[in-house]
């Protein structure tokens, strides 16, 4: 009895939580586990999935207004506002990229519903990244987000390249872990605690707790590979299926780097003057090695990977702000750097190859593709009036407003978002002013549905839309 | 606060002198019986012992994955039951809400199993 009182007791401390987003993903992904035993319709399991994501979409936008289905007592998670609302942002990302990508999952393999349910099991990641106030919960969601990610990248298994690129992927991820793993217990052995208010007054090892930092900080540069430890992101992204490179270079880099925002833009002051440094050498490296090589790559996704580099560098510079100010543009940073990059990679996915050649007057086989592929271009450039801009425009007016002394390092980003465009126009260019060598490409036949079109005339009005009223992209955060 | 933790961290000293006894101890012993010990060296001494049998062939041969599987499905289901002892000490403080997650617990390792029955993962026959 008196263990139940104190069981009791320990609930009471705590805060009860709900969990509509975790739960519910992970449940919708054990269910499609199931369902792929039954069903071999392929177009009940599109509807499936994709209802699967609405219902999760409605469920954590419940949650924003306290409408809670189960709630367990501890203290793992905090459901603040912002994370509700960056997770449901996540979750119509999620939506827009299953809706594009049905026809090219499907053809990818035969086991349609297993990859719906690993896509939904990487998705309850995100949301335990999203919502971590522990770093138990935090490896948890890591290793959640990254797992089935493995496995996606070798989907394709009869393809040598993309099983190369799995094991890379793979091998490299264990090792970080490693080092995530040892920066946590070097904070656990300091502080005595899992929890991620680290206070450097309560503890008389505050080295071990700034070397524990930098370990994490290293585990996570990895994962949204920052410069010196992109070396697995071309390789990957190169490998992989290119349905799988859009899911893993929009939707679970932002999550990862929401993940990595929330622990350093808070915890950032234990490791003392040398972490703008630090940063600031992480952040120009991602510019030199992801704009310099990016220029020189042959195939699409090399390049767009190299190019998601260099967008990370400038990502990283969210992580100079202040805790009350980083929402704005991590939240325009998200939204527009998730639908270009799905919008292009479900584009590119559908052509037969990814050469500079084959885009030898595609403009005129394919007019509106074309055009779909231009605008994501120049919105990940960063041109005026798409959402790009008003992306890298907010993170710059935020850390001006801030650190009046960085403007170094601002310029800087600006000279290399200017290299950038050259290699987004040099696509652009090629599409449009170039005629075809050969006749022998125009053979192959692109199957687009009518639905595919449709959705991308969306996306080019989200990017539009986004780039001319951003606000309203914050409105239902402040005022709803 | 501040106790405990130095405490928690000099607990583990005694922890470290084994190790480095373990080690000092492993290493001297095999170093001297290296020196110490006689050696005669005959042509079947220095064969590699496989249990008795003749060896032959490489180690990197080719077998059915369905090895692999099973290992992997045994590991699964194998750490699974490690995951009751906790429960099992705990079973009287958890009370009800810890009975039912247990069985949301094995609820999802029975989708697992039933995925992998329905899947012919475990038939050895083709």
């Amino acid at each position: 009895m008196i263990f139940y009182n104190n069981f009791t007791y320990i609930c009471s401390k705590f805060r009860t939580q709900s969990m509509n987003a975790i739960l519910s993903t992970g449940i919708f992904g054990i269910l499609m586990l199931l369902v792929s035993l039954f069903m071999k319709n392929k177009r009940a399991t599109h509807t499936l999935a994709l209802l699967a994501v609405m219902s999760i979409g409605i469920v954590n936008y419940q949650e924003m207004y306290n409408i809670v289905y189960v709630s367990f007592p501890g203290n793992f998670f905090e459901f603040d506002r912002f994370s509700l609302y960056f997770f449901e942002i996540l979750v119509a990302l999620a939506f827009i990229y299953i809706a594009l990508n049905t026809k090219s999952l499907e053809d990818m393999n035969a086991h349609l519903a297993e990859t719906y349910s690993l896509i939904l099991f990487s998705m309850c990641g995100l949301a335990i990244l999203c919502f971590y106030n522990n770093l138990l919960s935090m490896f948890l969601g890591i290793e959640m987000l990254s797992l089935p990610l493995y496995i996606l990248a070798a989907l394709d298994k009869h393809n040598l390249n993309c099983i190369e690129a799995s094991v890379k992927y793979f091998l490299l991820g264990a090792f970080t872990t490693g080092f995530l793993l040892l920066g946590i217990a070097f904070i656990y052995g300091s502080n005595g605690s899992f929890g991620i208010s680290l206070d450097p007054m309560n503890s008389s090892y505050s080295f071990l707790i700034a070397a524990g930092l930098l370990l994490i900080f290293i585990s996570f540069a990895f994962k949204v590979s920052a410069a010196p430890f992109h070396f697995w992101a071309p390789d990957v992204y190169d490998g992989a299926p290119t349905v799988i490179t859009g899911f893993m270079a929009s939707i679970s880099k932002m999550g990862a780097l929401y993940a990595f925002i929330k622990l350093f833009l808070f915890q950032s002051k234990m490791l003392g003057p040398t972490f703008p440094i630090l940063l600031s050498f992480l952040i120009i490296a991602s510019f030199i090695f992801g704009n310099i090589t990016a220029l020189f790559q042959q195939s699409i996704k090399r390049m767009l990977a190299y190019s998601s580099i260099a967008q990370v560098g400038f990502m990283l510079l969210i992580l100079y702000l202040n805790p009350n100010q980083f929402q704005e543009p991590l939240l325009m940073y998200t939204m527009a750097y998730s639908v270009a990059n799905i919008c292009i990679f479900a584009i590119i996915s559908k052509l037969p190859n990814y050469s500079f050649q084959y885009f030898n007057g595609f403009a005129k086989r394919q007019p509106f593709l074309a055009f779909a592929l231009s605008l994501s271009l120049l919105s990940l450039a960063g041109i005026p009036l798409t959402a790009g801009f008003m992306s890298k425009f907010f993170v710059l007016k935020e850390l001006l407003l801030t650190h009046v002394n960085l403007i170094w390092l601002a310029i800087v980003a600006v000279l290399f978002s200017v290299i950038s465009i050259s290699y987004y126009l040099k696509l652009i260019q090629v599409m449009y002013f170039k005629s075809p060598e050969d006749t022998t490409t125009f053979s192959y036949q692109l199957n687009l549905s009518q639905t595919f079109k449709y959705l991308l005339l969306i996306i080019c009005i989200i990017i539009i839309y986004f780039g001319i009223f951003p606000f309203t992209l914050f409105n239902f955060y402040y005022f709803f | 606060m501040q106790q405990n933790v130095a405490q928690s961290a000099t607990n583990y000293l005694p922890i470290l002198l084994l190790i480095i006894c373990v080690f000092a101890f492993v290493g001297a012993m095999i170093f001297i019986s290296s020196i110490l010990g006689p050696k005669r060296n005959t042509a079947d001494k220095l064969k590699p012992f496989t249990s008795g049998i003749p060896t032959h062939g490489d180690a990197r041969e080719q077998m059915p994955v369905k090895f692999f599987l099973i290992a992997i499905l045994f590991v699964l289901f194998d750490v699974e039951v490690v995951f009751f002892y906790p429960y099992a000490v705990n079973f009287k403080m958890l009370g009800w809400f810890g009975f039912i997650e247990v069985l949301i617990f094995v609820a999802i390792f029975l989708v697992g199993y039933f995925y992998i029955i329905k899947n012919k993962a475990i038939e050895w026959q083709d």
